[in-house]
């Protein structure tokens, strides 16, 4: 997943979909961060050809560590 | 003793009277339409009741009970459906001022079951709009508070089916689930809130959710039981539908002899979440509990739980994303203030991400069926955890953890994994008079074995006998 990037990111890419507010950016910027680090940890989970994920790098704690 | 009212009564019991003529559909009903006359207003349970028409199927059942027909096991008992769910003829509103006159050309699925089992659809229950993020004053209905203290306000996402059916306003409700939206208020309304395995109760004729399953709450574990009856089945059109004959859950419910059982608490796991010391209080009550009953508790190590959660919210997030893509610009005004920023969330999700969560998702549910809840190693009946890590709605929003779906972290996993979790009473917290839920989840399609475990602890505690004075 690309970087959602700063405020004014946001709102630049999302006003082509929708007529957002700088306020209603500065909202998305957060969730969109906790989706770039799920989008990241599943990456990083994901294996290399014709592997499988490795599940020793799976977490054992409710905040995923 | 005092006798438990009869909008209190369970539905199972309120079932057999109807069908044994001690009980008239019609009074039921008229019983519960009276409850919610006078306590919706303050409760913001139902978003629409459909008086008339409740009252004229209670008529037809009565009829048919004098003219000595045989009916359905749910003949006469009046059920409140969350308002995502489609109903035939019946306003659906999603609780979103976009479909504030939308009205159904054809019951979804689950609620053609229910009505041919013999249930009387009262109304259509509030929610979160789309059942998807906070609620606010400014969604079509009003946000829903809870019937043991409505200082607080109703857990969601199905948060009306919560407060009706623990407020005595319907004998019991169907709501959905997607990340924890059935069992997450199941816990805090003092309901057993039960998600079934993926593809056991179809989700045809709704929006299209992956993970998201239709479920029962209901104030006892039979109610559960006897819903799951009428609600599991194998629905051709369905391509998510299991295809296999479920066994009757009230039939074989005290079946089995539940002594020896494995339980098993991935501590680790719940000691990592930032739980209320209540919540804590009230697993432990639950674990003893269950050893009472005999189960044996052991600690069970279960890797990948987090990434589950976190690839159940990617999919959710890009299927919620999909559905409104194209509205959601147009109708920009329309959506909630919080709806219409969280249902971007999506936008930046490509098919990678998606595969990839989709991948963890089957490996983390792999790891489950063959090294949790196998006959190997540790071969545990069921996982204990608690069912969220805090008491009130207000404490599961706050805005970092919400954004992270900590909320969540004991339920969504079980989404995407697809396997069959029950939260259920296990106490109440001292500090707000709220109840608080332990779940239970098991082997994909060990339904029957996960709600025979409920059963054997509903009967060592009374917990679902006490409910909320309104």
């Amino acid at each position: 997943m690309q970087d959602p990037g700063s405020v004014q990111d946001i709102l630049m890419r999302m006003s082509a979909i929708a007529p957002l507010t700088e306020q209603d950016a500065e909202q998305l910027q957060p969730l969109l961060n906790g989706v770039k680090a799920a989008a990241d940890r599943m990456a990083s989970l994901a294996p290399v050809f014709p592997g499988e994920v490795d599940t020793s790098k799976l977490s054992v704690t409710a905040d995923g560590e | 003793m005092t006798a438990t009212p009869l909008h209190y009564l369970s539905l199972t019991e309120q079932a057999r009277r109807i069908r044994e003529g001690e009980l008239s559909a019609v009074a039921l009903v008229r019983a519960y339409l009276g409850r919610i006359k006078t306590h919706n207003p303050r409760l913001n349970s139902y978003i629409t009741v459909d008086e008339e028409s409740a009252v004229q199927q209670a008529r037809q059942v009565d009829d048919a009970i004098a003219a000595g027909k045989t009916l359905g096991p749910l003949a006469g008992v009046p059920i409140g459906v969350k308002d995502s769910i489609p109903t035939k003829d019946l306003r659906t509103t999603d609780n979103s001022n976009l479909l504030s006159d939308w009205i159904p050309e054809h019951d979804a699925a689950a609620v053609a079951r229910l009505r041919e089992a013999g249930a009387i659809i009262i109304g259509k229950t509030n929610l979160n709009e789309f059942g998807w993020s906070r609620p606010s004053e400014a969604d079509l209905a009003p946000p829903p508070w809870n019937p043991w203290n409505p200082k607080f306000a109703s857990v969601g996402s199905s948060s009306g089916s919560g407060a009706a059916a623990s407020g005595g306003l319907a004998s019991a409700t169907i709501g959905t689930d997607g990340g924890g939206s059935i069992r997450l208020p199941g816990g805090s309304h003092g309901l057993v809130g039960m998600k079934p395995t993926h593809g056991l109760v179809s989700r045809f004729g709704m929006d299209h959710n992956s993970h998201s399953e239709i479920s029962p709450l209901t104030r006892t574990v039979e109610d559960a039981a006897l819903m799951l009856d009428a609600l599991a089945g194998f629905v051709p059109e369905d391509d998510m539908s299991w295809p296999g004959t479920p066994v009757s859950y009230a039939k074989n419910l005290r079946s089995a002899d539940v002594k020896g059982w494995r339980i098993g608490v991935p501590k680790k796991f719940v000691d990592s979440a930032p739980n209320e010391p209540e919540v804590l209080e009230a697993f432990e009550a639950f674990l003893s509990n269950v050893e009472k009953i005999g189960c044996e508790v052991v600690d069970v190590d279960v890797r990948g739980l987090a990434e589950a959660r976190m690839a159940n919210f990617l999919v959710l997030n890009a299927e919620a994303y999909q559905r409104h893509a194209k509205s959601v610009g147009q109708n920009w005004d329309k959506y909630g203030e919080v709806t219409r920023v969280y249902l971007l969330q999506g936008a930046y999700l490509g098919a990678d991400d998606l595969l990839n969560a989709a991948e963890v998702g089957r490996t983390v549910r792999g790891l489950l069926e063959e090294e949790v809840f196998s006959q190997g190693a540790s071969g545990v009946r069921a996982i204990a955890m608690p069912t969220s890590p805090f008491v009130t709605a207000e404490r599961s929003r706050r805005p970092g953890e919400h954004a992270r779906g900590i909320n969540a972290c004991f339920t969504a996993p079980f989404n995407i994994t697809g396997h069959p979790s029950v939260s259920l009473p296990s106490g109440f917290s001292a500090s707000t008079e709220l109840p608080i839920g332990a779940m239970l989840t098991g082997a994909l399609h060990d339904d029957l074995g996960l709600l025979q475990i409920a059963q054997a602890h509903e009967e060592a505690t009374d917990w679902h006998e006490q409910h909320p004075e309104l």
